[in-house]
């Protein structure tokens, strides 16, 4: 095992098949997207970072977590003929969460763009505004510092010239 | 572009197959149709052999996957032959 240069980044989608999340490196953000079996990386260079945009949007995500509490709910509903108290209550949770689910997505879905020179870049892993706000929070000193000395210095006026005397 | 297909400088790389999950995965998957135990086992400990030195996730760096899907395979395997003896001797009778 060797250590990890990436640090994880808050937001990130643990589906059931796709995945996605962000790493912050040492010189670059790492946005991870694919499934399980494959990663897709790409690579924001912090120095060439112009603009990080956060829209608000719905945006419904479904980790593997809310498919095993709807699939418990389902078979609980299926195989049971009464329902005692405790039932009840444990097949209101896959509901409540589908429901938290839902509101999340409309309440509180975004979308976060990091504008570079070629192009925009979305990062898929931050849905919910609160991913977001944390997501900037990391990032901001690092791409400060990052192109704290990519502005030029200023240009010094040119020493005037002397017209030849005739 | 040979840096990105061979793999040789990790700031290249656009893509890696995660070699560990998909043994993993192999190995419990047929897990929940009993009678294909003994042939996922078999390919679980075959990927995770062959692609033992492949690198794995980029920003996953603990092998344990791989060595669970051999632990796995070989449970599994070992079982399947278990039912194959019991069942024969079971039939010579």
């Amino acid at each position: 095992m060797t250590a990890n240069p990436y640090h994880r980044l808050p937001g990130g989608l643990r589906g059931f098949v796709r995945r996605n999340s962000a790493w912050q490196g040492e010189d670059h953000l790492l946005i991870v997207s694919g499934t399980r079996y494959h990663e897709q990386y790409q690579r924001v260079y912090y120095r060439d970072v112009l603009a990080i945009t956060v829209q608000r949007t719905r945006r419904m995500t479904a980790s593997w977590l809310w498919f095993v509490l709807v699939f418990y709910g389902f078979v609980f509903a299926i195989t049971r003929r009464s329902f005692p108290l405790w039932g009840t209550l444990l097949l209101a949770a896959p509901a409540m969460a589908v429901g938290l689910q839902i509101l999340f997505a409309f309440a509180f879905g975004c979308r976060l763009v990091v504008a570079t020179a070629v192009g925009n870049v979305e990062v898929p892993g931050v849905m919910r505004t609160w991913d977001a706000s944390r997501f900037l929070k990391n990032l901001a000193p690092l791409i400060a510092d990052a192109q704290r000395w990519s502005v030029p210095p200023p240009v010094e006026e040119p020493p005037p010239v002397e017209e030849p005397q005739q | 572009m040979a840096g990105i297909r061979g793999g040789s400088d990790t700031h290249l790389e656009q893509e890696r197959t995660l070699h560990d999950s998909i043994a993993l995965a192999l190995a419990i998957f047929p897990l929940f149709t009993v009678w294909l135990a003994g042939l996922g086992g078999a390919a679980a400990i075959y990927v995770a052999i062959c692609y033992w030195k492949h690198p794995g996730s980029l920003v996953r760096r603990y092998g344990w996957r791989r060595h669970l899907a051999i632990l796995f395979g070989v449970g599994e395997i070992g079982g399947f032959v278990f039912a194959i003896v019991v069942l024969l001797t079971r039939t010579a009778r």
